[in-house]
């Protein structure tokens, strides 16, 4: 460990913590599995950090580790972490809002009715706020494969949105399809 | 409103109120256990892939696809850190005017009916000694970090979400970012109508740490301005080099 691979983990960490915690709490919704998810992927992200790309491509590189670490999660096949005793305390303590917002019930049906792969590119791009280059990165595949799934799943939402009947379709298909 | 909107919505928690949830102490517990405890693989290790290999041009791809992001975000760094010019559609200088109008201490909002070309932020001190800041453009981070220093913060403002390489992260006692020195006023963590607004408290900088504001454009199309995307917000150790940064 030299200091200045110290020096890039305790920037990398410090910048991105927030959107890692925050990936891991809205797709988990529990404080064991969010707390595991920060630490093993900051613990990949300290293991590779010769490998971590510089700048803003570091948060999709480390979605992508995060993303992994979830899929093992969901597999059974992630042992309980050690690492982040307190972290996981501090999170056991507070309840995470999971209910939709008023006048979103639609939407959030709608959103339900999709398939986990359109899910996911979904909520890459709307709640982690990437585009479909990052997107791809997360995923592991190609910028192109992407953005055709990433219109795929919107063209899909809106069908689904119209379906519910909701208020909110017409402005859907304007906005993205 | 448009789709990504829509579904931004439905998201349980917003990155900002994730970090709010942890003390800073917690996450230095963890970070010193990664790093005490775990030993690097070699660099050159292959990642992790659960599903199957990724093929060799796919590789080359992905990769192509993250450089080319890299070097788009170190372009729009270089663009706004060179002399407040405006990524797109204002007038070189602007957000330099902006500042020196932000630090009168007069009131920030155009009059109602004045015709106005919206500031591209300023900079507010309130009554209780907290500053307000509203960023509308990602224009003239320094100018903005010399307004709050003016005003009383030890600041150091990024273009991006990283900060100053001279600079180290302080590590000097136990708290909460978002309770204690900032706090941001649209709890959803959305840009509201007005633009990004945080406050921040100068009082309760601590002794010996400079405020990092991070100022990040995740997520917008290259070209496009606006307020910024995620921030990030951490102490840094004051001393020299650091804040000449």
């Amino acid at each position: 460990m030299t200091d200045d691979q110290r020096r890039r983990f305790d920037q990398v960490y410090a910048v991105h913590h927030a959107a890692i915690l925050g990936y891991a709490l809205r797709r988990t919704g529990n404080a064991d599995d969010a707390a595991d998810v920060i630490a093993e992927t900051f613990l990949t992200a300290w293991r590779r950090i010769d490998d971590i790309p510089a700048g803003e491509a570091a948060r999709p590189w480390l979605y992508g580790v995060a993303r992994r670490v979830l899929a093992n999660q969901r597999r059974g096949e992630q042992r309980r972490s050690a690492l982040g005793e307190r972290l996981r305390s501090e999170l056991a303590a507070e309840r995470f809002h999971r209910e939709p917002p008023p006048g979103l019930d639609g939407v959030a049906a709608a959103f339900r009715r999709l398939g986990d792969t359109d899910r996911e590119i979904l909520t890459l791009a709307a709640w982690e706020g990437l585009d479909a280059g990052q997107i791809a990165v997360v995923i592991g595949c190609s910028r192109n494969a992407a953005r055709i799934r990433l219109h795929r799943a919107r063209r899909r939402l809106a069908a689904a949105l119209h379906d519910t009947r909701t208020a909110f379709a017409p402005e859907l298909i304007r906005g993205n399809s | 409103m448009n789709d990504d909107t829509l579904l931004s919505h439905l998201a349980p928690v917003t990155d900002e109120q994730a970090a709010a949830l942890v003390s800073r102490q917690a996450l230095g517990e963890l970070a010193d256990e990664i790093i005490r405890g775990a030993p690097r693989q070699p660099a050159a290790g292959p990642a992790r892939q659960p599903t199957r290999p990724v093929n060799p041009t796919r590789r080359r791809l992905t990769w192509a696809a993250a450089s080319a992001v890299a070097v788009g975000a170190a372009a729009a760094v270089a663009v706004i850190a060179s002399g407040g010019q405006p990524a797109s559609g204002g007038q070189p200088g602007s957000g330099v005017k902006t500042a020196q109008n932000a630090t009168s201490g007069s009131s920030q909002r155009p009059a109602p009916g004045a015709s106005t070309t919206l500031t591209a932020w300023t900079v507010t001190e309130n009554p209780n000694g907290t500053l307000k800041v509203t960023i509308r453009e990602m224009e003239d981070p320094s100018g903005l970090q010399a307004t709050l220093r003016a005003d009383g913060a030890r600041v150091v403002v990024t273009a991006s979400l990283a900060w100053p390489a001279a600079c180290s992260e302080w590590r000097g006692g136990n708290y909460r970012m978002g309770d204690q020195v900032v706090q941001t006023e649209n709890r959803t963590g959305l840009p509201s109508a007005d633009g990004t607004e945080f406050l921040i408290r100068p009082s309760d900088i601590p002794a010996g740490a400079l405020l990092w504001v991070g100022l990040g454009q995740t997520g917008k199309p290259k070209g496009v301005s606006g307020p910024p995307g995620p921030m990030s917000f951490g102490y840094l150790t004051a001393n020299e080099v650091c804040n000449r940064s």
